[in-house]
């Protein structure tokens, strides 16, 4: 069962990925992104990162890849086809990760299991994280930090947003 | 029952995909016929709220099959995709719209322990879940190739973020009284009473609505964001009908429309139930005396009085909608980013100073 | 500070009393009739379908005289070359305005178009036009229920003109009996 559902968010993150890079259309990209945030967001919880999979859906897919989405589709549609040399490169870079979970997938889940690392019976983080983010001998430093940059970001986007005074 | 259980322990696995696939079928099942009820009870609601009748003929008691009989009619209707749309998102956004509602059922409590999954960030979950579907929405509107289409979706877009943020804050102000996000425990907490009670007894901490001055606020703060989230009048925007023919599914037609529908009804009903669960106490029928819902026919009445308060919360917000003329892009946007956020907060940082000091609202039920 | 407290206090103090407004809305009854089932109040000049009461009628045809549309179509027979019988009377509605110039007219108060008779129609619907020329002495058109309401309301009616008739004839023949008393007496008086 676990072997099928991170072969299920893996496929679903790579192919979501693969699509980001070789679509040609701006808007499909967007989309395809959103795919690929799911899955990875998916393999957080085969991972048994509960929480961080539900921040993943909520920030990425709920928050950012909209506001990406708003501004993708209200710029102009642009005609563009599919370019060999534009594909090229990413295309490339696709290949290879989805070869690594073909491999996986075909050799067994053993095989995917010795690339893991040995995983813990999964347990709810989420008390852990308060706990560690509030310990001045863990992370209380880096929260504290993150959330100063969340709110330099904010009055950022105040002062730029605000109504300006004709001169 | 326990040889049925034995048998599926035998099986092993492909039992555990069969329950899997039982528990999405009871959800399917349940998010299928919702629908149907809610529709009629606007229906009703809003003939009531203008004394008239509203369906009276299929079914014979009061129409109650009317919304069966569109159903039917709906399903029927020709599946029409405009030349000019973008088929493939125009073809799956009704079902990503509608995962986002569906996927939030599968957490939620319906009695004491009768859950499909007691995930340790139940609330969470069903915040991050329910913001999926504002992608869905985005998508249809895009790939409608069509004007309203896009403007409704605009309008989601930004009314669903901007409105997320004080959902959540207000959802977080009973979660620190509770100190858990599994929706079961924090119905727990309400009915929390002493180690040797009776069948009745007095709760230490009542419904969570009553539980302080700030919960309170962060209840009405909770219902006025839950509105929005759900698009409900008045913050109906995205599918303001006078001026966007009806949003984002203006080209839908047949059952990919019905699923919007179903979409818009089944999430009244998760934020009703939410709003059941975490402030007016679950399954137990008053604020500060507490029921054992421990055997079977208990949590059967427990079941029920939870999907009342459910209904009479949907019901509250059909009487918002008949009440209330739909708000302005401009005020939605000021009502979510310079009232309900910052009463959210302040409301946050009350309960946070409050739980700190160790105050209780009625001393006496301590 | 001061226009925001009162903002969030107002449209709290607004949002509850539109609700009251929807809630008293909603303890009102419904004025909806679900007309087919049950049928709509109707008020007591209400103009509908004509009856006639052809015991009393007089055959004097002023209906069909004075009617501005020519609607009504009346013929009558004398039968034995005594007394005069109905042939026809059809009033095609069609062409009928309902302007109870026709009841004004009567002398005798023998046609109606009002519920008194329990007649009185809401609607005429029909998908074939010909068929709103009806015939009124069979009251042909109306509905069963309609027909057997009117038939009820007529045989009331002549009952209690029957028992009036009767209580009449009681105290007339009463009267008589007395007259005829007198009578023998004077007879009496006279033969001896």
């Amino acid at each position: 069962m676990e072997g099928f559902t991170f072969y299920f968010f893996a496929a679903l993150a790579l192919v979501g990925s693969a699509m980001v890079a070789l679509l040609p259309r701006l808007v499909h990209s967007a989309f395809a992104l959103v795919m690929a945030l799911s899955g990875i967001a998916g393999l957080y919880w085969t991972l048994g990162a509960d929480f961080l999979g539900a921040v993943q859906l909520l920030v990425y897919v709920g928050g950012i890849m909209i506001l990406f989405l708003y501004g993708v589709m209200l710029t102009p549609k642009e005609s563009s086809r599919w370019n060999l040399q534009s594909i090229l490169f990413p295309g490339l870079l696709c290949v290879l990760p989805l070869a690594v979970l073909l491999h996986l997938g075909w050799t067994g889940v053993e095989a995917a299991v010795e690339f893991l690392p040995t995983l813990p019976e999964p347990e709810p983080t989420t008390k852990t994280m308060g706990k560690w983010f509030l310990d001045r001998e863990k992370y209380l430093v880096p929260f504290e930090l993150a959330s100063i940059v969340l709110l330099v970001a904010l009055v950022g986007s105040v002062y730029l947003a605000r109504r300006r005074k004709e001169v | 029952m326990e040889r049925l259980v034995g048998a599926l322990e035998g099986l092993g696995e492909s039992a555990f995909a069969l329950s899997l696939l039982m528990c999405a079928g009871v959800v399917l099942g349940f998010v299928g016929i919702w629908p149907l009820f809610a529709v009629w009870l606007e229906r009703k609601a809003s003939a009531d709220f203008q004394s008239r009748l509203g369906p009276m003929y299929v079914g014979g008691f009061h129409g109650w099959l009317q919304t069966l009989a569109d159903g039917i009619k709906l399903a029927f209707k020709e599946d029409l995709i405009p030349a000019q749309a973008n088929r493939v998102l125009f073809w799956i956004a009704p079902a990503v719209a509608f995962c986002g509602a569906f996927a939030t059922m599968v957490v939620i409590p319906i009695a004491q322990g009768v859950e499909i999954v007691n995930l340790d960030i139940g609330i969470f979950f069903i915040l991050a879940i329910s913001s999926v579907g504002t992608i869905g929405v985005v998508m249809a509107g895009w790939a409608s190739n069509n004007k309203w289409s896009l403007y409704g979706a605009v309008r989601e877009a930004a009314q669903l973020v901007s409105y997320e943020i004080p959902i959540a804050l207000s959802l977080m102000i009973p979660i620190i009284a509770v100190g858990n996000l599994r929706l079961g425990h924090i119905v727990g907490f309400q009915c929390a009473g002493p180690e040797d009670a009776g069948f009745v007894y007095l709760s230490h901490h009542g419904w969570l609505l009553f539980y302080s001055p700030w919960t309170l606020a962060a209840g009405l703060i909770y219902f006025v964001a839950s509105l929005a989230e759900c698009k409900r009048a008045p913050f109906d925007l995205p599918e303001a009908e006078s001026e966007l023919v009806s949003g984002f599914h203006t080209e839908y037609s047949g059952l990919r429309f019905s699923f919007f529908f179903l979409e818009e009804y089944v999430f009244m009903f998760v934020v009703s139930i939410v709003g059941a669960l975490v402030f007016l106490g679950g399954w137990q029928p008053l604020p500060f005396v507490s029921f054992q819902f421990d055997n079977p026919l208990m949590k059967l009445i427990g079941a029920g009085i939870l999907l009342g308060k459910a209904v009479f919360l949907v019901w509250v917000q059909i009487w918002l909608r008949w009440t209330l003329p739909r708000l302005r892009v401009d005020q939605v946007m000021t009502m979510g980013y310079k009232y309900l956020t910052p009463l959210a907060m302040l409301t946050l940082m009350g309960m946070a100073l409050y739980q700190y000091w160790g105050c209780r609202y009625i001393p006496g039920i301590l | 500070m001061f226009t925001y407290m009162r903002n969030v206090v107002d449209s709290l103090r607004t949002t509850v009393k539109g609700m009251q407004v929807t809630w008293k809305n909603l303890r009102r009854p419904e004025t909806t009739v679900e007309y087919p089932e049950q049928l709509v109040p109707l008020p007591e000049g209400y103009r509908g379908i004509h009856t006639l009461d052809t015991d009393i009628c007089i055959y004097c045809f002023q209906c069909a005289k004075i009617c501005p549309v020519d609607c009504i179509e009346m013929r009558a027979e004398r039968v034995e070359k005594k007394f005069l019988s109905w042939e026809v009377f059809n009033i095609d509605y069609n062409k009928c305005l309902f302007c109870d110039l026709c009841i004004e007219v009567c002398p005798k108060d023998c046609i109606h178009m009002d519920k008194r008779d329990g007649s009185a129609k809401f609607a005429l619907i029909t998908d074939d036009r010909s068929t709103l020329n009806l015939d009124i002495l069979e009251y042909k058109g109306l509905s069963e229920a309609d027909k057997v309401a009117v038939v009820k309301v007529r045989e009331e009616n002549a009952k209690k003109a029957a028992e009036k008739a009767k209580a009449a004839a009681e105290k007339k023949a009463a009267a008589d009996k007395d007259e005829s008393e007198d009578k023998k007496d004077k007879a009496d008086d006279s033969g001896k």
